[in-house]
């Protein structure tokens, strides 16, 4: 049986993975304009103080939206919307679901079988559908829109975690571990779980990627963030209203499309880091 | 003449931490019915070696050198001529059968498609010669062998039927790369005595890659020693391995548990371990663990010489001169 | 009494076609200071057997005794304190070691205070290895971590499930030599489990031959090589090339190892044996007592005689 990858973390000069540094570098851009947003924007995303449907200038390099708000100002304000959230939300999610996984791992029998059919009962539905009623049920708002997101995306990490739980719970440094005296728990915390890690960090990584698009989906469908904060799901969905005026959803989408693909190509590398395949050395 | 003759082999290979050499100026000729083993620990590059020939380095490899097979270089053919060669003319026979065979597909399938291929024989044909090759490797019941898949069959027989692929377009080269490590010697005598009638049948030159010299001991006309991505020693089986000459071959002969000798004393281990490509020792690649070494072992390669009776040696002290 | 004691073991796996009987009435015994080989084909069951030996595997029948106590098969609790002292060390070398965890906290897992050092050296490795972590490590040095972090539990006796299988010549002949050393020096009992007979014959003391989940043959290691009173064991010292130069082609042993599912009838090793004649298909030769402290499956030998010699005809491909 092959074990979990040789965690062989080299990552050689820069230019060898441009993909993880071109991400590393675009994630890094959009958290320091999240913290520094309020000296960033030039002016206030909610004012509405300059004439409607002006389309990118030097004054306004985004150009304003229908009410006359700073849509560059705005797609900036955003950032402090959208990532804290999504970051928070995975990192829920990421914790419920490995621990719940964990769990059906390590225990098996009834346990596993139970909190396993919650998962695949979650998995049933694609996850915008369940994402939509769960949110509808709360209630709209961006709060219900996040625990909405949490519901739909803790089973993958449950499934993750209790696959590697149980494959590294059978491999051979465990059972040595066993034989030396250790009990069942202390190889869980010392051996198991340290292992586990790293490829839930890689799921999670990629999985931010996926929270910003469904709640900017959310968001568009009119069931996260309300108008008139300047969330790029909604700023994206009052765009497709205005086709004429282009950059008033353009550029909120291009925000989007830029933080999710850095999120991929991070989470990509990440996994290529862990990968055994991919790590291994030169042998014959 | 030779059906396959390697000269001035070199493959540097990428790795994270930059290019290494592997294989450091190869040399040797293979002749047709003859068995050419090639001998070395994990490492020597003695896999690598033949991989280059057949173009089936990782990308950012580099390679020189040339070989000679029929009138064309193998290391400079274009890629899709050298796939046509390599999959008619040239053979190859790896370790784990189960990962050169097709899980899914049958093996009349697998054997059919690639006569049918290469050979551009009808149905019938190809289906007439796969039983043929089935019963020349010794498949029992060859017939309905066809309609079985790989994982039904045992490690010895998918080396077998492995073996029958790789015949299958009656090539004039066959590499076997540690084709018996992954088997039991009880099965691995069977495939090594099929190799050697395989060879005088069909007037194959065959590359035998193996860490094993008793193996090669057994079945191998002439020997190469491999260490850290040079050949050190080679000549005629008997030469090579009755009086190794190399100290580096002496003392991989002398780590074997010999049947007939006392089984009291200890194994003759050799100190250290071989190096890995990267960080090859300047001078001998072999001098740290060397018990003979001189001055200049530290500071220059020993070139391969000729060392008379078609032996070859590169050693600077050639302390087992007869 | 032996430390470790195997009586009449059988393990069963439930597969998916039923049950599999991988071991069939097995026994076998390791002194302390003494090296037991255990030698067979790959599918004969000995990994199997060096499980239940552990108790890493539940056994459905026979008994395994450490030092007088019953071995229990692992269950979520810490194994008992005096089982402890019975060890195993894997086939693998990359498979177990954690890859995450330095050597020296590894080798301490046994007992913590240990001094890992002096184990260390013990086996061979630089001091500074424990600081390490086991990917920086060839496969040699790894299984010599292992043996360190299994000596560190001050075991009378390890079992070793194809320690040298997957090492070069020059690293196995360095292990083969440690195991022989640790053996004497520490008094501790190994059972070395093999498919290798050549180096077995160079380590071990006694040697039990396994076919298809049973014993077949049980020796000292010098005259079961000279006279094998089995024709499997026979089979198996055949196979074996020799580094000679000579250009002698090994025997093959005809036919494959049965599916342990469908044993065969009488002798199990009647369809691949030269010498099998009408009684062999229909009743099982029981482990017979031969003179001079040797055991055989055969009925070619006569109980209390000294082994009557095999005269073999040979070169099937």
């Amino acid at each position: 049986m092959t074990v979990i990858a040789l965690p062989r973390i080299r990552l050689g000069p820069a230019w060898r993975q441009p993909l993880a540094v071109a991400g590393l570098a675009i994630a890094l851009a959009w958290i320091v304009i999240a913290i520094f947003a309020p000296l960033l924007a030039p002016h206030s995303s909610l004012a509405q103080s300059f004439p409607a449907s002006q389309s990118p200038s030097w004054a306004h390099p985004f150009g304003t939206d229908e009410l006359g708000r700073d849509v560059f100002s705005r797609v900036i304000d955003g950032s402090r919307v959208t990532l804290p959230i999504a970051v928070v939300l995975v990192a829920l999610a990421a914790t419920i679901g490995s621990t719940v996984g964990a769990v059906a791992g390590y225990f098996r029998g009834v346990a596993d079988g139970v909190l396993m059919r919650l998962v695949d009962l979650v998995f049933a539905f694609p996850p915008i559908i369940l994402a939509m009623v769960v949110a509808a049920v709360l209630g709209r708002g961006l709060f219900n829109a996040a625990l909405a997101i949490v519901v739909v995306a803790w089973p993958s990490y449950a499934r993750v975690a209790r696959g590697l739980v149980l494959q590294v719970g059978d491999s051979e440094f465990v059972q040595s571990a066993r034989l030396l005296g250790a009990s069942s728990r202390r190889t869980l915390f010392r051996d198991v779980l340290p292992n586990v890690a790293g490829p839930i960090l890689v799921l999670a990584t990629l999985d931010l990627a996926n929270a910003i698009l469904l709640l900017s989906g959310l968001s568009f469908l009119g069931l996260g963030a309300q108008p008139p904060k300047a969330e790029w799901g909604s700023m994206v969905a009052e765009g497709t209203q205005y086709f004429q005026w282009w950059w008033i959803g353009t550029f909120p989408g291009l925000a989007i499309f830029t933080v999710v693909l850095a999120f991929n190509f991070l989470g990509d590398s990440l996994r290529d880091v862990f990968d055994p395949r991919t790590a291994r050395r030169v042998e014959e | 003449m030779s059906t396959l003759a390697v000269e001035g082999l070199r493959v540097r290979l990428p790795t994270p931490a930059g290019e290494v050499t592997v294989v450091d100026g190869v040399d040797y000729e293979v002749q047709p019915a003859e068995v050419f083993g090639i001998a070395g620990e994990s490492g020597s590059g003695k896999t690598i070696s033949m991989l280059a020939l057949l173009g089936l380095l990782p990308d950012g490899s580099s390679v020189e050198g040339s070989a000679r097979f029929g009138g064309d270089d193998l290391l400079t053919m274009p890629r899709r001529r050298l796939r046509a060669v390599s999959g008619r003319d040239i053979a190859m026979v790896f370790q784990d059968p189960f990962t050169s065979l097709h899980p899914m597909l049958s093996v009349g399938r697998q054997l059919t498609e690639h006569v049918r291929l290469h050979l551009g024989l009808d149905r019938a044909a190809a289906e007439k010669r796969a039983v043929e090759l089935l019963a020349d490797v010794r498949i029992p019941d060859p017939q309905t062998a066809l309609r079985r898949f790989p994982h039904q069959f045992s490690g010895g027989m998918r080396q077998r039927i492995a073996i029958a692929i790789a015949l299958a377009c009656r090539p004039r080269l066959l590499i076997a790369d540690e084709p018996t490590t992954a088997l039991d010697v009880t099965v691995q005598a069977g495939i090594l005595r099929l190799l050697d009638r395989l060879r005088r049948e069909h007037e194959l030159a065959v590359v035998l890659i193996t860490h094993d010299l008793g193996v090669l001991s057994s079945v191998a006309d002439r020997v190469s020693v491999f260490y850290a991505g040079r050949i050190v020693e080679s000549g005629g089986r008997e030469d090579v391995l009755r009086r190794p000459r190399h100290p580096y071959t002496r003392a991989l002969l002398d780590a074997l548990p010999h049947p007939e000798s006392e089984r009291e004393q200890d194994l003759v281990a050799i100190e250290g371990a071989p190096p890995t490509p990267g960080a090859i020792p300047p001078g001998c690649a072999f001098h740290p663990r060397c018990a003979h070494l001189v001055e200049n072992c530290r500071h220059v390669v020993p070139p391969l010489l000729g060392a008379g009776e078609g032996r070859r040696l590169a050693c600077h002290v050639d302390p087992f001169k007869p | 009494m032996s430390a470790l004691e195997l009586n009449d073991v059988v393990v069963d796996y439930h597969g998916r076609g039923g049950r599999v009987r991988a071991v069939a009435g097995a026994s076998l015994a390791v002194e302390r200071g003494r090296i037991v080989g255990l030698v067979g084909e790959s599918g004969c069951g000995k990994s199997t057997l060096a499980r239940a030996a552990v108790g890493l595997v539940a056994t459905s029948g026979g008994t395994v005794t450490f030092e007088g106590r019953e071995v229990t098969p692992l269950r979520r609790r810490a194994r008992p304190a005096d089982l402890v002292r019975l060890q195993l060390v894997f086939q693998n070398p990359y498979s177990s070691l954690n890859p995450r965890r330095t050597v020296g906290s590894q080798v301490a897992d046994g007992s913590p205070g240990v001094d890992v050092a002096e184990l260390l050296e013990l086996v061979g490795l630089p001091q500074n290895a424990a600081r390490r972590f086991p990917h920086e490590f060839s496969g040699g040095q790894r299984q010599r971590i292992a043996i360190a972090r299994a000596l560190a539990a001050r075991p009378s006796v390890v079992v070793l499930d194809e320690p040298l299988a997957s090492l070069d010549a020059s690293a196995q002949a360095q292990l083969a030599n440690l195991l022989k050393r640790l053996s004497r020096d520490l008094d501790v009992g190994l059972l070395l489990i093999s498919h290798d007979l050549a180096i077995v014959r160079h380590v071990a003391d006694r040697v039990s031959v396994m076919y298809l989940g049973r014993m077949v043959e049980t020796a000292l290691t010098g005259p079961l090589w000279d006279r094998p009173a089995h024709p499997y064991s026979e089979a198996l010292i055949a196979a074996v090339p020799r580094a000679d130069g000579a250009g002698t082609l090994p025997e093959a042993l005809p036919g494959e190892v049965p599916d342990p599912a469908q044993p065969p009838t009488g002798c199990r090793f009647h369809p691949r044996c030269p010498y099998a004649f009408a009684r062999c298909p229909v009743e099982e030769p029981p482990l017979l007592s031969l003179a001079g402290d040797r055991a055989a499956a055969c009925w070619l030998q006569e109980a209390g005689r000294p082994p009557a010699q095999l005269a073999r005809t040979g070169g099937v491909e």
